[in-house]
Parts: C-alpha cells; sequence; structure tokens
C-alpha cells in the first residue's frame, strides 16, 4: 500500500541520513546482543553439562544382611512410592561382585585375595530428571536410614553439590547483568531515534494538522527502532556464532567413565530467530520510551 | 458547513480569546472574517479545525456536533479542510512539490494519482515551475501561492485561508483573491481571516467581524 511505502521511506531516510549514528547504535545493540549471547551459550551448556552429570547423581541404599526378599520389596515399594524417584533397582550381592570385577578390568584379580565376596546388596534409585539435587537426596536419605532393613546409604559427590550452586549462580548474576546492559541498549536506541523524532518535530506537527492520524506519524520512528534492533541483534547473534565455531572444539569433554561425551551446542536456529525478534522489541521498547517523551500529543 | 453557537475559547485561565461567537458559514459560500490584530481571527480559524478544543457552546461541522466527534475521527475530518497558515508551515527541508505531496501521503493517495494532484494544485497558483525550489527560496508571495496548493490538493470542501494576503502588495493581493474566487467558484467553502478591512469591504463579498473575540456583525447569512 501507498501509505506502508511513504512509512518506509521516511524510517529508512532518517537512518541513512545520519549513518555514523546508526552504525554506532547497530554497533552497541550488536555488542550487547553478542555478550548476551556468549552468556546464553555459556549458561545453557553448562546446564547441559549439569544433566548429563546429574543423571548419574543417583542414591545407593546399601541393605544389611537379614534384609532378603520381603525387606527389600517393602524398601522397594517405600522408594517407588516417592515423587521423586523414578526407578529402583536391585542389585544381588553377586551382582555387585561382578560389577566392581569388570570395572577393575586388568585388576580383577586383586579380588582373589579377598575370598568371600564383601560387598553388600543394594537398591539403585534413580531419580527424576526435575529432582536430582542434593537437599532432595539428602532428605530422602534421612528418610531412608530410619527404615528396617537401610544399613546405609549413598548418595551424589560433594563436588556435584557444588558444581549446580555454581551454576544456578551464574545463571542468576547473568540474569541480572543481562537485564542490566539491554536496559542500557533500549535507553541507546531510545535516544537515537529521538533524534529523528527531533529533527522532524515540525514535520510532525504540520502532519496532523493537515490530516494524518497519530499511528502515521509514529509509525516511520516506530520502523527505525525494530530495524536497528533488528540489525544489531542479528549482527550481535551472528557474531556469537563465529565465536562458537573458534571455541567450540576446545570445549568438547568426556564426562564421566568414557560412554557418554559432552559435545557444545550452540543456540538452536528458533531460540537465534527469537533472539533477534527480541531485538527488534528492544528497539520497539526505545521508540516507545523516546515517544512517550517527546510526542506526547 | 460551518456552525458555532455561544462558543467560548481561552489558551489560558485569565486570557479568554473567542467569547459567545454565533455564526454560520454556508455551503460554497465566500466569508471574509476581519478584526484588528489580536481580535481572535486565528484562533477562530483553528477553532474551526480542530486544532483547539471548544470550551463551551456547540460547534457544527458538515452538519456534524463536534463534542460527539471521537478523538480518532479528528484527522478524517481535519482532510476535509484546507488550512492556508498565517505563517504558511511550509516544511523547509522539503521542496514545494514535496510539501503539497505530504498531504498526498497523508491521505494514502500515491503513484500516477499523486502527481496529477500535485501538478494541478502547482498550476491553479501557477507555480509549477517552481516545484523542486525549496520553501526558503521563494519569495513571499511565491510561499504564499505553495501553501494555498497545499490546502488544495486533496479537494477539501472547505478552505480556511489565514490572511493570505499578509505583507503582499496590492498587486499579488488581487492575484491571490482571483485566485480563492476561482477555487470558491468550484463550489468550494472558503473563509478568509484578514485585518485589511479596506480592501475586504470593496469585494461585497459578506464580512464577519469580530473584536476582542466577539462577533460585532456579520455571524448570519444573509442578515
Ligand atoms: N498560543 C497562544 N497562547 C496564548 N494566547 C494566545 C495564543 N494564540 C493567541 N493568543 C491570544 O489570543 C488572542 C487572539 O489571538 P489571535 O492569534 O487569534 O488573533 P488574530 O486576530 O489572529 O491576530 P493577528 O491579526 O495578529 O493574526 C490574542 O490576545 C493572543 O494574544
Ligand atoms: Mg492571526
Amino acid at each position: 500500500m501507498r501509505r506502508s511505502a511513504v512509512i518506509v521511506s521516511r524510517a529508512l531516510v532518517d537512518l541513512v541520513r545520519r549513518p555514523a549514528v546508526t552504525g554506532l547504535t547497530i554497533g552497541t545493540v550488536a555488542v550487547v546482543f553478542l555478550l548476551l549471547g556468549l552468556f546464553g551459550l555459556l549458561a545453557s551448556n553448562f546446564s547441559g553439562l549439569a544433566d548429563k552429570l546429574s543423571s548419574r547423581l543417583r542414591l545407593t541404599v546399601f541393605v544389611d544382611d537379614d534384609c532378603q526378599r520381603e525387606c527389600r520389596q517393602q524398601l522397594q515399594q517405600w522408594l517407588q512410592s516417592r515423587e521423586a524417584v523414578a526407578a529402583v533397582v536391585v542389585v544381588e550381592r553377586q551382582q555387585a561382585l561382578e560389577d566392581f570385577r569388570r570395572r577393575l578390568g586388568d585388576d580383577a584379580h586383586l579380588l582373589e585375595v579377598l575370598g568371600e565376596n564383601p560387598l553388600p546388596a543394594s537398591l539403585q534409585v534413580e531419580l527424576r530428571p526435575g529432582k536430582r539435587r542434593t537437599e532432595i537426596m539428602a532428605a530422602l536419605a534421612t528418610q531412608l536410614e530410619k527404615l528396617a532393613g537401610v544399613e546405609e546409604v549413598q548418595y551424589g559427590q560433594r563436588w556435584l553439590g557444588r558444581f549446580f550452586r555454581f551454576i544456578r549462580v551464574v545463571r542468576t548474576l547473568g540474569l541480572v547483568l543481562g537485564g542490566l546492559i539491554l536496559l542500557a541498549a533500549a535507553v541507546i536506541v531510545s535516544n537515537t531515534i529521538r533524534l529523528s523524532v527531533y529533527s522532524r518535530r515540525q514535520e510532525s506537527e504540520i502532519m496532523g494538522l493537515v490530516g494524518a492520524t497519530p499511528a502515521f506519524i509514529k509509525a516511520p520512528f516506530y520502523l527505525q527502532g525494530a530495524l536497528v534492533g533488528l540489525l544489531g541483534a542479528g549482527l550481535g547473534v551472528g557474531l556469537a556464532y563465529l565465536a562458537f565455531l573458534v571455541v567450540a572444539p576446545w570445549l568438547r569433554m568426556p564426562v564421566g567413565l568414557g560412554q557418554s561425551s559432552f559435545t557444545p551446542a550452540f543456540l538452536s536456529p528458533t531460540t537465534a530467530l527469537l533472539v533477534v525478534a527480541g531485538g527488534a522489541l528492544l528497539g520497539l521498547a526505545g521508540t516507545a520510551a523516546s515517544l512517550w517523551r517527546h510526542l506526547r500529543k | 458547513m460551518i456552525e458555532m453557537y455561544h462558543v467560548h475559547m481561552s489558551y489560558g485561565p485569565d486570557s479568554p480569546a473567542l467569547t459567545d461567537i454565533t455564526l454560520r458559514i454556508e455551503k460554497a459560500e465566500f466569508v471574509f472574517i476581519t478584526g484588528p490584530s489580536g481580535a481572535g481571527k486565528t484562533s477562530l480559524l483553528r477553532l474551526a479545525f480542530l486544532a483547539e478544543p471548544c470550551q463551551a457552546g456547540q460547534m457544527l461541522l458538515f452538519g456534524k456536533n463536534v463534542a460527539r466527534v471521537k478523538r480518532r475521527e479528528i484527522p478524517l475530518l481535519r482532510r476535509r479542510i484546507g488550512v492556508v497558515f498565517q505563517d504558511f508551515k511550509l516544511i523547509p527541508t522539503m521542496t514545494v512539490r514535496e510539501n503539497v505531496g505530504l498531504v498526498c501521503d497523508v491521505m494514502g493517495i500515491g503513484g500516477r494519482e499523486r502527481r496529477q494532484r500535485i501538478n494541478e494544485a502547482l498550476r491553479m497558483v501557477g507555480l509549477e515551475h517552481k516545484a523542486g525550489s525549496f520553501p526558503l527560496k521563494l519569495s513571499g508571495g511565491e510561499q504564499q501561492r505553495a501553501a494555498i496548493a497545499r490546502a488544495i490538493v486533496n479537494d477539501p470542501p472547505i478552505l480556511l485561508a489565514d490572511e493570505p494576503t499578509g505583507n503582499l502588495d496590492p498587486e499579488l493581493s488581487r492575484a491571490i483573491y482571483r485566485l480563492l474566487s476561482e477555487i470558491n467558484a468550484r463550489g468550494v467553502t472558503v473563509v478568509v481571516a484578514t485585518h485589511d478591512i479596506d480592501w475586504v469591504r470593496r469585494t461585497r463579498k459578506r464580512i464577519i467581524e469580530i473584536d476582542r473575540g466577539r462577533v460585532i456583525s456579520g455571524g448570519m447569512p444573509d442578515a
């Protein structure tokens, strides 16, 4: 439609007329989104790693020798009725020994020295993905230790707990810092748009007098904001991707006992698009702030 | 086309600009509004195209009670009223053609029709040769005619002109008056505000005389 063509050309003229300002604004938004992107990558990969590690966070309930079939069944039922528990597997003494032998590999002959099987039977308790937290395990362990037949409960290594706490701190910090630099970017976009609003002040007034709707007068400014945000965010995400390509090979690492390895991943295409759209939204917010202050009528 | 009954308007608590204004302007009429400087001519015109709110009394535009017009309908009403401002209000960074075309942009008129309308308006005011010039490079009379071209480019049924002969010499003033008469002859209601009473008396058109915000005479047609 004719009117949208006018809006687009008015928006572009302002951006092209001040190339330095436009470039700097897009650049600033790009840097902000680059930082956010890198941080997001770090956070999401950390939690990917955390997920991998946390699947190894399980409870081992050692039962005493008096606890035979019926006693174990009761424990198993009790465990399975817990909300946090995903699965319970019974490991017989014999099975435990076999597992241990397999782990020792070439050193398995050492077991011969023992003569009798020293390993107790146990219940391996797998938790639901959302529940793999040390607090939950600790609570479960205290309850278990009061039950008949339970000798000892072992769960998650201490350092894993610390690792998860670290991730939580990093995430919170990231959200706060991310919010702050997003705000700064919005302010910068808003200032850039204000230049356009200011330079078209008289024109906007006259357009209103000859019958332009407020929406028609404001639309080019919103378009400018959205464009600047979109280009900046696109550039930022692009740079983050380049950085990822460079750094990713160094981050590939094995997790635990060989079988699963951790491969860092970039934002999914959908997420990347959403982030770029977020840039446009940021630009719109900046424009709104600037219009609210300068074109109140 | 324009009716006001006991209308009041003020810019501040103790500066009433218009007091108890009652007047009626009919379709296709040519009316002068005269009065000394500060009488309220510009204020009256601003009221008429809804640039100022009507604070008391009743006003009808195109037979519609303005009090019932919603805020978002005001732009649509304004598009049916061409205004020549006392200070022209041409945009200095745009050529004459772009200034006139701005109204088409606002109306959503584009392409060939836009070009034709602009050319037609510029031809009527005799400014085709200055289409590419910037307002500040024009003489006062040329700016005046550019402002008129912008006011008529969308064929509004009402044309309001505020001091359209402001500082022009008598010859140019007559030319502008002829132009406005020509527009009026096409069925457009023309309202001209001017303080030049002597010149107006010679035209034998209806004169609404105001002073200190009040109508002195000529408020109703065929009084
Ligand atoms: N924006 C404004 N704010 C406050 N007072 C105003 C404003 N515009 C006009 N006035 C006052 O309203 C009164 C009428 O002004 P108006 O401009 O309507 O007069 P006018 O008849 O058009 O005068 P002129 O022939 O000089 O153009 C004057 O006393 C003026 O000081
Ligand atoms: Mg005036």
